[in-house]
């Protein structure tokens, strides 16, 4: 299935928990499928496919009150699923990263992951471009704080 | 574009390639270096994000693969209980011995069983045995009649060998199990079944020794 990888962890920036997302892109995949006559455009498949995994997730979250996801426990739990490789660097640029806010992770994730450009970004959330510069600026931001703070406090 | 506007645009944007942007970091190696540590933060962030996602469930998406496995499976169902009730009637099905069934067949073709000195086309004759897979040693009998007939199912070679006594038919069964040999007398025919490389023989007469013709045949045959 193409694009399951990106839905995949896209739908896993946002909620920080692999089972969640696994099950997640499992219902996306099976709205997408019975929705299929709505897709236009083969092009447009992967922004389509975001969009409903991001709705079925919001979906998951009203429906019951998921338990609040523990930034550490959500980074080592899974070190296995989670390594890319062993460099402490990815692994630290992972923790900050799921300690941001998801206002300012997902349009990270939509810009750095799958390549969204800003208007693109602008319009999968439905705000303003200026508002996403605001946002990525600031993710970055926050970033790059952590990880000089990590290295200050690096033995 | 001064050096906060550009680090502004640049956080947001570590990879545009806007003229004003381009143009200020030719000529500032500071904000130049900047974007090069966004950019270098960028990759980091990259290989952060891209975690493993998990393999591909079979529960996914119904595939044209795992439609096709469901139609196969379908079939293979709808087939198995077929063949299942077949068995099971043909089971349940009172059925006449092979004895029973050869004599009412020769009785239905009794014109055949005549005395005669005329014989068979050989072509005809190896034509009717071919199609059992069997072949006669030429000139092993005299073959006066030459039939592939109907028999439980199957055609079987039908034959008429011309004795000194006079004709004797000949059923050459391939397709039932082979048995012990078996005497017929019956509705005034005399004869034996005989056990044959595959299946058996059937010799019948009228009052007319069968033994030669069946030892002809168990040896003249080739299956």
């Amino acid at each position: 299935m193409p694009f399951r990888a990106d839905v995949f962890r896209f739908v896993y920036w946002l909620c920080r928990d692999r089972a969640l997302a696994e099950d997640v892109v499992q219902e996306t995949l099976l709205r997408a499928w019975r929705s299929l006559d709505s897709l236009g455009d083969e092009k447009s498949a992967r922004p389509w496919l975001l969009t409903i995994a991001r709705r079925e997730l919001a979906r998951v979250f009203e429906r019951k009150r998921l338990p609040v996801v523990d930034i550490d426990v959500a980074n080592e739990a899974e070190p296995e699923s989670l390594a890319i490789n062993d460099q402490h660097e990815v692994d630290e640029m992972r923790r900050a990263i799921l300690k941001l806010d998801v206002i300012h992770r997902e349009p990270l994730v939509l810009q750095v992951l799958l390549g969204y450009s800003t208007e693109e970004i602008a319009r999968h959330l439905d705000i303003s471009v200026a508002a996403v510069l605001t946002r990525l600026f600031r993710a970055r931001q926050v970033l790059r704080q952590q990880l000089l703070g990590a290295e200050g406090s690096r033995p | 574009m001064n050096c906060e506007e550009l680090r502004t645009t640049v956080g947001a944007e570590p990879n545009t390639t806007r003229p004003d942007v381009l143009e200020h970091i030719a000529g500032c190696a500071a904000c130049a270096r900047y974007r090069q540590d966004l950019q270098a933060m960028d990759r980091l962030i990259y290989r952060a994000l891209a975690v493993d996602a998990p393999a591909e469930k079979n529960a996914s998406l119904p595939t044209q693969k795992q439609t096709m496995v469901r139609v196969w499976r379908v079939a293979a169902s709808v087939l198995i209980t077929v063949l299942v009730g077949a068995i099971a009637l043909w089971l349940l099905t009172p059925r006449e011995s092979v004895a029973a069934e050869a004599i009412a067949h020769v009785q239905h073709e009794e014109f055949s069983l005549v005395r005669t000195s005329e014989t068979v086309d050989e072509q005809q004759l190896e034509k009717v045995l071919a199609a059992a897979r069997l072949r006669l040693k030429p000139g092993a009998a005299r073959v006066s009649y030459a039939q592939s007939c109907p028999f439980r199912g199957q055609r079987v070679p039908h034959l008429v060998v011309q004795t000194e006594q006079g004709p004797v038919t000949a059923l050459v069964v391939t397709h039932v199990p082979t048995q012990r040999r078996e005497h017929i007398d019956e509705d005034g025919f005399q004869g034996d079944i005989i056990p044959a490389p595959r299946g058996v023989i059937v010799v019948l007469g009228k009052n007319v020794p069968v033994d030669a013709v069946a030892n002809t045949l168990l040896s003249a045959l080739e299956y």
